[in-house]
């Protein structure tokens, strides 16, 4: 009787433990090559080499970075969601449209942006010093070097993160609850800090964790403005010294200070659980402005100016003093990494969604492989420098007929940004009743019929929005790329990098930096307009 | 009706597939690691821009392609060594010595005496043939002309710890090898307690640790700073930028009892057990001949190792060797140094 049952559904018991070794293979596999090397390579001289780099100050440096830049980002996400999804703020369907592309400026180009702008001997210093005719040397108008500078950029193009899954429980939220507290004689405030605020908890708590995590692993914002962090330290023996057991020791102390930062998120997201049964029935009526509407779309114009039409303009200005003949055959000479990014990113975003839809399926329909997340977000926390580290020795080690091929580098962007597809998938799955698929094989279709004609049709604007995050996050990975890319396998973030390395950044990286924001930012709003015809249809 | 718009949603989406997976495996067909023919894979340290015209010239004369990857040296030798069973590079063009003699002291090069090679001076190549110098480049200073009198300007790098030029001096981290070769160079000449003494100093006058020498010649031109401890060849791509920039460049401690101004070169060795042997040995020749080394030093404005290249700059100031006073040390002696310096600075220069 069991023969006869048809593969899929004899082999299912063993998709909890097939997609547990993939992930922990590719998550556990780099770190324990670290921890090998560092314990080769002089573990006993470690403290001895680590003491005088002031390890305190540098974490010390590195978690006021991270909490200052989570709370600047939040003042910006939690505000702009709820004018967009709250409020009658005129042009709010546009700025719900927009509102997301920061994230498609990879942070460390708009540190770049931000420099040509405000660093010492910059724009603004020249204008300023011409405007009081001074010498321009003896004018720096703001300290952009440091923590001030990275918080800045880093808040700027990270805020998306939590703003997408703030709108997004904003929209699931029932309005009619907040009218019942108005019913019952709370202030807007108060119904807003009693009744949102408690709902959006989750939502806000992932978003904090998002960009807390981010900034912890950063590379590229905080090496171009000068903030000295574990992961520059561990970039610079890398670059420059033949050393492993310095980099792998503190590759492995980041990476202890991460778990921390989750379990202790895990503990304050534990005791959050607000369930709504059903959804709203209309659409909230909006909140009206008021005499806060002209403050209020201020704010919004210049978050939106600060993270994505300012350094689009610099980049476009930067760009434009290549003479035009010279720049298109300059762009038309990068095709081919072009397409490494594209299809890499495709692969990398592709395998990743497949496993996130395993994981969440297993985690949502049957209750299993939670620890599962905690080591996909090991790997989202990992700096990209370390996991690629990690992930070279690994895969030569073991696997030496991957290692150096492209397929490695999709392996990197699988286990850096599992977990942003995950939380997509897990959210589609979490809101689809079990009860709906329950029906279907009570008509008689099976687990797998069920999953294509009744699961997969209703969830799919959920995973089209998570393989677009993944697909983005790929497009613009640089760290792990750097280290893992085979010879002449160049994607255009290296380009970019290998391009500012030479000269600083100069008309040909402004240009590519251009091409890289404008190739994630328009399928991004071809499958965001897309995505509304497919939910119009249904 | 709304059946078969589904049914036609689904065959679309069925075909969407079917393309991504198509070009994902055509991209792994067509990645490097599957191509053959006649070819060359260059691991190379150096600054892409400035190297290109000589790897098209390359190109161009032998017919080899060559597979560029760009990083930067110690990324690139920890790849070699991790490729030890089956290299994927052919040739390592390193920034420095130091890293190239690590490298040989791990046993992973593979030693080539090419004819080409006698006539660079001895102490720029390994003693058994693993690597040859193939330019120069001197460590210099810059300073910025509107800050600083040409009377007024330092002569020593020692000067520098001086109050007069307190938290006005730039240097790359230990990112860029050589700093680390002039850490080396002062430890071979002064000692180590003196070298100590000295870089405390500088510390304690509020030295600047910038992450790359390319941030050090703006951080000078732009005024933030007077003076760069720098190599000779930023000071010729800041004039190129920008010919009007307010830049001058010191050979330092020239004086007769002065150490001289170390010169550091660029290496070429060919990777132990490379997959192209017959077309690194091209390669490493080309860059020798003094056709190809001219490109070399053109396009990287480095000094040349070979007597019969001509100084690029030198109507700006730049001197070839033997028309400035040298520190006495050859670039083993500094690479056998470098990886005391980075046990003993090497936390003290980082950004």
């Amino acid at each position: 009787m069991a023969l006869a049952l048809p593969l899929w559904r004899r082999s299912r018991p063993l998709l909890a433990p097939a997609v547990g070794a993939v992930v922990a293979l590719l998550v556990l596999g780099p770190l324990v090559f670290l921890a090998w090397m560092g314990v080769r390579e002089g573990a006993g001289e470690f403290l001895l080499r680590v003491g005088p780099l002031g390890l305190p100050t540098v974490i010390g440096r590195t978690f006021l970075l991270a909490v200052g830049t989570t709370v600047f980002a939040l003042a910006l996400a939690v505000p702009l969601a709820w004018l967009v999804a709250r409020s009658d703020l005129p042009g709010r369907r546009l700025l719900r449209w927009l509102a997301p592309l920061p994230l498609t400026i990879p942070p460390y180009i708009g540190a770049i942006v931000y420099q040509i702008l405000l660093a010492p001997g910059g724009t603004l210093d020249l204008t300023v010093a011409r405007l009081r005719s001074l010498p321009a040397h003896q004018v720096s108008v703001v300290p952009f070097y440091g923590l001030t500078g990275a918080g800045w950029v880093l808040g700027l193009f990270t805020f998306p993160y939590i703003y997408l899954l703030v709108e997004a429980a904003l929209e699931r939220a029932n309005p009619a609850l907040v009218e019942v507290a108005r019913g019952a004689g709370l202030t807007p405030w108060q119904a807003f800090r009693r009744v949102t605020l408690p709902l959006l908890r989750p939502a806000v708590l992932s978003g904090i964790l998002m960009v807390f995590l981010y900034v912890w692993a950063d590379f590229g914002v905080v090496s171009l403005l000068r903030v000295r962090t574990l992961t520059t330290i561990i970039y610079d023996y890398v670059q420059g010294t033949l050393d492993w057991g310095v980099p792998a020791g503190l590759s492995l102390i980041l990476t202890g200070i991460t778990l921390l930062v989750l379990a202790l998120q895990r503990h304050l997201l534990g005791r959050a659980g607000y369930v709504q049964i059903g959804s709203g029935a209309r659409p909230p009526r909006p909140v009206p402005l008021g005499r806060a509407r002209l403050p209020a779309l201020v704010f919004a114009v210049l978050t939106l100016t600060a993270a994505f039409l300012l350094p689009v303009a610099v980049l476009a200005v930067q760009a434009a003093r290549m003479r035009p003949a010279a720049l298109a055959a300059f762009l038309w000479a990068q095709t081919p990494y072009f397409l490494n990014s594209l299809w890499t990113a495709a692969g990398g975003a592709t395998a990743a969604l497949l496993l996130a839809l395993s994981i969440a399926w297993l985690q949502e329909r049957r209750g299993r492989g939670f620890g599962l997340s905690t080591l996909c977000q090991v790997g989202y926390a990992i700096p990209g420098t370390v996991l690629g580290l990690g992930m070279v020795g690994f895969f030569s080690g073991i696997f030496p007929w991957l290692y150096a091929t492209a397929g490695v580098v999709m392996a990197g962007y699988l286990v850096l940004f599992l977990t942003p597809a995950l939380q997509a998938v897990k959210a589609a799955l979490a809101q689809l009743p079990v009860s709906l698929e329950d029906a279907a094989r009570t008509l008689g279709r099976g687990g797998l019929a069920t999953f294509r004609e009744v699961t997969f049709p209703l969830i799919r604007p959920g995973l089209l929005g998570g393989w677009l995050l993944a697909f983005i996050l790929c497009m613009r990975e640089l760290a792990a790329t750097l280290i893992l890319r085979p010879p002449g396998f160049d994607t255009l973030p290296v380009r970019v990098w290998i391009q500012t390395m030479d000269v600083g950044p100069e008309p040909g990286a402004a240009a590519l930096a251009l091409a890289l924001v404008a190739s994630i930012a328009l399928p991004w709003l071809g499958i965001l307009l897309a995505g509304r015809r497919l939910i119009a249809m249904t | 009706m709304t059946t078969r718009r589904h049914g036609e949603q689904r065959w679309g989406g069925r075909k969407g597939t079917g393309l991504l997976i198509g070009a994902v495996a055509a991209g792994l067909l067509l990645s490097p690691a599957f191509a053959g023919a006649s070819e060359v894979t260059l691991y190379s340290a150096r600054k892409e821009d400035l190297i290109r015209p000589a790897i098209e010239a390359f190109q161009k004369e032998t017919g080899i392609r060559v597979t560029l990857l760009t990083g930067r040296a110690g990324e690139l030798a920890r790849r070699i060594e991790l490729e030890r069973g089956k290299p994927n590079g052919d040739v390592f063009l390193g920034t420095a010595a130091g890293i190239t003699e690590l490298l040989r002291q791990k046993g992973l090069l593979e030693p080539y005496a090419s004819p080409y090679a006698r006539e660079i001076p001895e102490e720029f190549r390994a003693a058994d043939h693993a690597w040859v110098g193939i330019t120069g480049r001197v460590r210099v200073l810059i300073y910025n002309t509107n800050r600083v009198k040409p009377a007024e300007a330092p002569e020593s790098y020692f000067d520098l710890t001086a109050p007069r030029w307190k938290g006005q001096v730039a240097v790359a981290s230990l990112g860029e090898r050589t700093t680390v070769s002039w850490l080396a160079a002062l430890m071979a000449l002064k000692g180590e307690a003196a070298t100590r003494q000295y870089v405390d100093a500088l510390r304690a006058n509020g030295l600047k640790v910038l992450k790359n020498n390319t941030e050090v010649r703006n951080a000078v031109a732009r005024g933030e700073v007077a003076v760069g401890i720098t190599n000779h060849y930023y000071y010729m791509l800041q004039l190129q930028e920008d010919p009007r920039s307010p830049i001058a460049i010191v050979y330092p401690d020239q004086g007769p009892t002065g150490m001289g101004t170390p010169v550091f070169s660029i290496t070429a060795a060919i990777i132990k057990g490379a997959p192209h042997q017959t077309e690194a040995r091209a390669l490493i020749d080309f860059l020798l001949k003094p056709a190809g080394n001219r490109l070399l030093v053109e396009g990287e404005f480095e000094i040349p190792l070979l007597p019969r290249v001509a100084v690029v700059g030198a109507d700006r100031g730049i001197r070839g060797l033997g028309q400035f006073k040298k520190a006495p040390v050859t670039q083993v002696q500094l690479a056998e140094l470098e990886p005391t310096v980075e046990r003993l600075f090497g936390s003290i220069f980082l950004p």
